[in-house]
């Protein structure tokens, strides 16, 4: 038995000839491993860039968003189990996009960027970084919405050809990781500090369930956490919960709990704190730190009014606004 | 609550080996699902999948052979780190 050990994230599976790794998708043949899943994504959708979402990257343009089968986290609430709990032997929809098609595609549909989402891109990472290489010599950009489950030298390596990232950030507690997610915090924690320090545009959602991760003092301290190590600057995204998978008996989170947390993450210092998955709401939009301009109004994913200037400044007070814009 | 205790009162010998029985089965069947809820959340290592499916669907390019980077064959001490069995 050729058994190998797969590098590609903390969980380090040792895995023996004809078994997969516990993403399901990373299989040893002969004592080769194989991105079993390499040019042959399962899903493939044109969404907003709010929808990642990310609201400080190239807002209301159009994406072209792929997944593969398979996940590195199992998390209860998965809102994509059925393409993220399956291996690639499993699932019935799969296509056939190697890189170069990948990008004609997405040309194709009037795209700019891709979007490697849905399950955890860090499953097909060969199948990301060469699709994010020619991307960026066809002028496009990439863009990696994770759970941030990688070790640190693959994620370095990945850095050079993604250009901005949405990271889950579950909850500031390994406990809670552990129990509902299968994984644990500080690799996530390492990671999110290695996209800043590469310089990879960033931003943090936390998805938050009733009762399990909405204890207003933890929420304090991640805020605390994601000011002193990635910048106040940071956006940060406070998501709705719906029951789901294996997590029903829990109810959506309700909306006096998102806006506590938002002003708890406020009074902690931070100066973008969004508020997802409820159409409509104030939080949903983006403001100056300073005098409190609205500068971009979302509905939905939507923007209904954009009032940032070409260089991504308040038209009141003249506040740069990071992000990227153009 | 009254005919219970009267009919255990009246238990034979053969109605307690039954009754042992059942629990020995459900302590059995507790302790399967614990475990294998366990395994799938703290990660087994690595998961058995239906190779002859795999196999299928590489042969018809539905599936990549293409060789993953970020790995290394196991050294002999880090063969003791994997779990046995694996994770349908």
């Amino acid at each position: 038995m050729r058994e190998v050990v797969c590098e590609l994230c903390p969980r380090k599976c040792v895995i023996p000839e004809g078994g997969a790794g516990d993403c399901r998708v990373r299989v040893n043949i002969g004592g080769k491993l194989l991105a079993s899943t390499y040019g042959r994504p399962s899903a493939m959708h044109i969404d907003p860039m709010e929808k990642k979402p990310l609201y400080h990257f190239h807002p209301g343009s159009p994406v072209f968003s792929i997944a593969t089968a398979g996940c590195n986290l199992h998390c209860l609430n998965c809102q994509n189990w059925q393409l993220s709990q399956s291996g690639g032997e499993e699932i019935e929809e799969i296509f056939n996009a190697d890189p170069v098609d990948l990008i004609a595609l997405a040309r194709d549909q009037g795209c700019e960027s891709i979007a490697y989402t849905y399950s955890d891109p860090v499953i097909f990472y060969e199948y990301v970084y060469d699709s994010s290489i020619l991307a960026h010599e066809a002028g496009m950009q990439n863009v990696f919405i994770t759970a941030g489950y990688i070790n640190t030298e693959p994620l370095r390596r990945l850095c050079k050809v993604i250009d901005a990232t949405n990271t889950d950030l579950k909850a500031f507690d390994d406990g809670f990781y552990r129990k509902t997610t299968g994984a644990t915090l500080q690799p996530v924690l390492d990671a999110l500090m290695t996209f800043r320090e590469e310089g990879v545009w960033l931003e943090v959602t936390n998805l938050l369930i009733p009762t399990l991760n909405d204890d207003l003092s933890m929420i304090r301290r991640m805020a605390k956490w994601i000011r002193s190590e990635l910048g106040e600057g940071t956006p940060l995204h406070f998501s709705r919960f719906h029951p789901m998978y294996r997590m029903r008996n829990l109810p959506p989170t309700p909306g006096e709990t998102l806006d506590r947390a938002r002003q708890e993450a406020m009074d902690a210092g931070l100066k973008y704190v969004y508020i997802g998955n409820i159409s409509g709401h104030k939080g949903n939009s983006t403001y100056c730190p300073v005098d409190g301009t609205l500068l971009i109004k979302r509905e939905g994913f939507m923007i209904s009014e954009y009032n940032l200037t070409s260089d991504g400044r308040c038209p009141t007070c003249n506040e740069p606004v990071p992000g990227v814009w153009q | 609550m009254i005919s219970m205790l009267q009919a255990i009162r009246h238990w034979h010998s053969s109605d307690y080996r039954l009754v042992g029985l059942l629990s020995l089965t459900l302590v059995v069947i507790a302790l399967f699902l614990v475990g294998q809820h366990e395994a799938e959340m703290t990660g087994s290592s690595w998961r058995r999948i239906d190779m002859e499916i795999f196999q299928e669907r590489l042969d018809s390019g539905k599936l990549s052979a293409h060789e993953a980077e970020w790995f290394h064959v196991a050294k002999p001490a880090e063969l003791q780190l994997r779990k046995p069995g694996g994770t349908p």
